[in-house]
């Protein structure tokens, strides 16, 4: 395939993305006239573009949709859930076709003509209610849209300027059939708009004549478009108003910073007030706006319109200052992923450049090392920043999910979404995607109760499934919780003792209990179902985790709710390690995981008579001799350490002959030949060009369980 | 569209269930103003709204005022509203303050009372 038409693809794939999201947006607020733009415009885009790449069935099989939603758009058809439902599905044979390897893929008729249907369906069609419309309106409507945006473009000026629209319209202009909402979307649609509608004029009930128009508009319009093009849209009324048009902004004032005018300028300059009353009450201590409500100067509609405006001007500058300064390009991911492992080897190298110029003791070589490390420093944050994305790109695709699940098993399902902004390197991310599917699978299916029984319960009939990520120093969390009925222990333990994963003297803790559900082949569920249930998963789903050197736990309440949380490291590619040495070998512990060290001399080990427990603090330690793990037959020093790192929620020590220190570990995978060896989860190279292995704690403090219960049981 | 005292004799109902358009917009100039000399507490309710255009919100934007003046109250119920909020968002009327009549903070337009 030519780079062209990946690019085609990529872009079809990124704009198939949005459209789903907008028409999921678009169930919910059905008549947000902005959604129903943004689906179209989605549409005609991948139109234009297949039809351009020579993908004729995707150009055939969008345009008939793309006409469906222009009768939406003229608001000759409402937005319903058949409509809303159709929609999708033809976006995903969209995507259908754009995954075949040619582009001969054939078009789905069925999809088509119901869509055509419910377009010709006269019942379906909205009757015009206002009989008083604005005759361009209907004009409107009949005009083909099949202009490209290369050709809207062709025509505009290529200056950027930032008008002051202030209408004013004669009290008559409703009467004489004028629709201020179609001036208002004809101004909208010549660029980025912040319309303020003022009400001082509005009078009491006693007083008001219904059928008169009262209210004015401040309009600032940030657009190509020259005046007399604005001052087109309101050619009909023009006798009707009071019309200015003034330029407050435009391309070249850049140096000016994103600041823009005080409101006390734009107000005077707007001749709102005078500049003597300004300076008097200035001189008072309150914020200005309040000040000159309070002082009757002018009204709270005509500081919140010049605050619009002051708004308005700063958001265009601070844009324009990104546009001419960052831009962005498209690169290809394996590209990105060569630059980390790049950056990964001279952080080695760098370290190694290091230690040789600290031992040369030639200062000009120390200068030009610490010079280096600070570059190489800088340069890896640069490059793990590039792979950073925000988590809101996964959380979106999770609605349709639930949209779906929830229809599929007549439950009724909100989906709530905190700190999208969030973000996780790429490959974290999308290695997390499956567990998500899977955990949200879970919700739907188990926890959130059927309508029925939420009412009886006292609950709301609709569900909800929040996704929140937040920070947590070098992790991210995400939780993900449901208010339905909640996890019963009891259950699951007698499902655990049933199958045997655990026998009846066992006493578990409830956080113990609830990790019984990550246990191969456990299962809850009374009955298998399609969606979930089928006794794999929850295993999978913390291994997966795991991979990914993350941690997943659970919360729940019967009858409120659950949570389940995972902690997800920011990057997979370098992380901060503990350097430990044992027999002359290196070994690194995420440090992340690390809670403290401690000494463990002959006496600690006489006092706890034999078993391998640590005291710290009055508290009992388990600990790992990594030396017996690993087989090391070098005599051990006098004195070892302990380092005590939490696992699920229990602290488990590793024992370790030295600890070196901090150590910025590149990680690198292991080779064929090391594949069995669970206990790695990779290696790094050091300074000095040795290998260390990175410890992977969760299935060492596993494989020491399972090595004591033999040596208990033999 | 009517106006109904509640059983407590306290407080009334507006229900709306058609069209708020410049065709129709005296008669519910009408009811509000029943509202007013009847109740010093009306609840708004959408039983349905099919449309609404500037002549219907500003004379809404009338009535609260009215009420809020007499130091009456108007409350309304946003649950079946979405054509209201999207209409007044559309035409520029949300705004982060109310008029300086507001001086409960209750005015119509503002973000925080959607």
């Amino acid at each position: 395939m030519d780079k062209q038409q990946q690019a085609y693809r990529e872009e079809a794939y990124e704009l198939l993305a949005e459209l789903e999201v907008s028409l999921l947006e678009l169930e919910e607020t059905p008549d947000d006239d902005d959604l129903i733009d943004q689906v179209f415009r989605a549409m005609h885009t991948i139109k234009g573009s297949s039809a351009m790449f020579g993908f004729d069935a995707i150009a055939n099989f969008t345009h008939e949709v793309e006409t469906v939603f222009d009768i939406v758009r003229s608001g000759r058809m409402p937005v319903t859930k058949e409509l809303v439902n159709l929609a999708l599905q033809a976006r995903d044979h969209i995507k259908k076709m754009l995954d075949m390897p040619d582009n001969h893929s054939n078009e789905n008729h069925e999809i088509i003509e119901k869509l055509q249907a419910l377009s010709s369906n006269k019942d379906a069609l909205k009757k015009t209610t206002n009989k008083i419309s604005h005759e361009s309106n209907d004009i409107e409507s009949e005009i083909p849209t099949d202009t490209t945006p290369d050709q809207e473009e062709a025509s505009e000026p290529s200056i950027t300027v930032t008008y002051r629209i202030r209408f004013n319209p004669h009290p008559k202009l409703l009467i004489y059939g004028t629709n201020p909402f179609q001036l208002i979307k004809e101004i909208q649609e010549l660029g980025d708009t912040t319309i303020v509608a003022q009400t001082n004029k509005i009078p009491n009930l006693s007083e008001i004549i219904p059928e008169n128009c009262y209210i004015h508009w401040d309009i600032i319009l940030t657009t190509n478009h020259t005046v007399e093009t604005i001052r087109d849209v309101f050619i009909f009324i023009e006798d009707e108003c009071d019309l200015t048009v003034e330029i407050i902004d435009e391309d070249g004032e850049i140096e000016y910073g994103a600041d823009y005018k005080k409101l006390g300028q734009i107000l005077i300059e707007r001749k709102d007030i005078e500049s003597n009353l300004l300076k008097e009450t200035l001189v008072k201590q309150k914020r200005l706006g309040e000040i000159l409500v309070e002082n009757h100067v002018t009204d709270q509609g005509h500081v919140e319109s010049a605050l619009a405006e002051q708004n308005h001007i700063r958001t265009v500058r601070e844009k324009r200052k990104q546009d001419t300064s960052t831009g962005s390009i498209r690169v290809d991911a394996a590209k990105l992923d060569t630059l980390v492992d790049l950056v990964g080897e001279l952080v080695t190298v760098q370290a190694s450049l290091s230690q040789k110029a600290m031992t040369s003791e030639d200062t000009e070589i120390i200068g030009i090392a610490e010079q280096v490390e600070r570059l190489t420093a800088d340069l890896r944050d640069n490059t793990m920043s590039i792979r950073m994305l925000p988590i809101s790109t996964t959380f979106s695709t999770f609605k349709r999910l639930i949209r779906d699940l929830s229809d599929e098993l007549g439950k009724e399902v909100i989906m709530h979404t905190e700190g999208g902004k969030t973000e996780l390197d790429k490959k974290v991310i999308e290695r997390l995607n499956d567990p998500m599917v899977h955990i949200i699978r879970n919700c739907i299916d188990h926890g959130i109760e059927s309508p029925d029984v939420r009412k009886k319960a006292g609950k709301p009939g609709s569900g909800t499934i929040s996704l929140v990520a937040i920070h947590s120093g070098a992790n991210v969390l995400i939780k993900i919780s449901d208010d339905g009925a909640g996890i019963n222990p009891e259950s699951i333990r007698s499902i655990a003792l049933k199958k045997g994963i655990i026998t009846p003297e066992v006493e578990l803790s409830e956080t113990e209990t609830y990790n019984l559900l990550f246990a191969p082949g456990f299962s809850t569920a009374k009955t298998v179902s399609d969606i979930s249930g089928r006794g794999v998963g929850m295993d999978v789903v913390k291994r997966s985790i795991e991979a990914l050197r993350g941690t997943i736990e659970i919360e729940s309440e019967i009858g409120v709710g659950t949570t389940m949380t995972l902690k997800l490291p920011l990057t997979l590619a370098i992380i901060d390690g503990l350097l430990v040495e044992i027999g002359k070998e290196y070994y690194v512990l995420p440090l992340s995981a690390v809670e403290e060290c401690v000494e463990l001399t002959e006496a600690d080990r006489n006092r706890s008579k034999g078993r391998n427990i640590a005291w710290v603090r009055e508290d009992i330690i388990p600990y790992v001799p990594l030396r017996d793990i690993f087989q090391i037959q070098k005599p051990k020093p006098l004195i070892e350490q302990v380092v005590i790192v939490e696992i699920d929620g229990a602290m488990i020590g590793f024992v370790v002959d030295n600890i070196i220190g901090e150590h910025q570990t590149v990680i690198k995978s292991l080779g064929r030949v090391y594949r069995g060896a669970k206990e790695f989860s990779g290696a790094t190279i050091l300074a000095d060009g040795s290998v260390a292995l990175i410890l992977d704690v969760h299935r060492l403090s596993l494989l020491a369980e399972s090595l004591e219960r033999k040596t208990v049981e033999s | 569209m009517n106006f109904q005292m509640d059983a407590s004799g306290q407080s009334g109902t507006i229900t709306i269930d058609q069209p708020l358009t410049i065709e129709n917009v005296s008669d519910m100039k009408a009811i509000f103003l029943d509202a007013y000399e009847k109740t010093n507490h009306v609840n708004i309710h959408f039983q349905a709204l099919p449309d609404i255009d500037l002549a219907g919100l500003q004379l809404f934007c009338s009535a609260h005022r009215t009420f809020t003046e007499a130091q009456k109250t108007m409350d309304i119920n946003w649950a079946n509203a979405s054509m209201f909020r999207n209409k007044a968002k559309k035409i520029g009327l949300i705004r982060h303050r109310g008029c300086h009549l507001e001086k409960s903070e209750s005015c119509l337009w503002r973000q925080e009372n959607k």
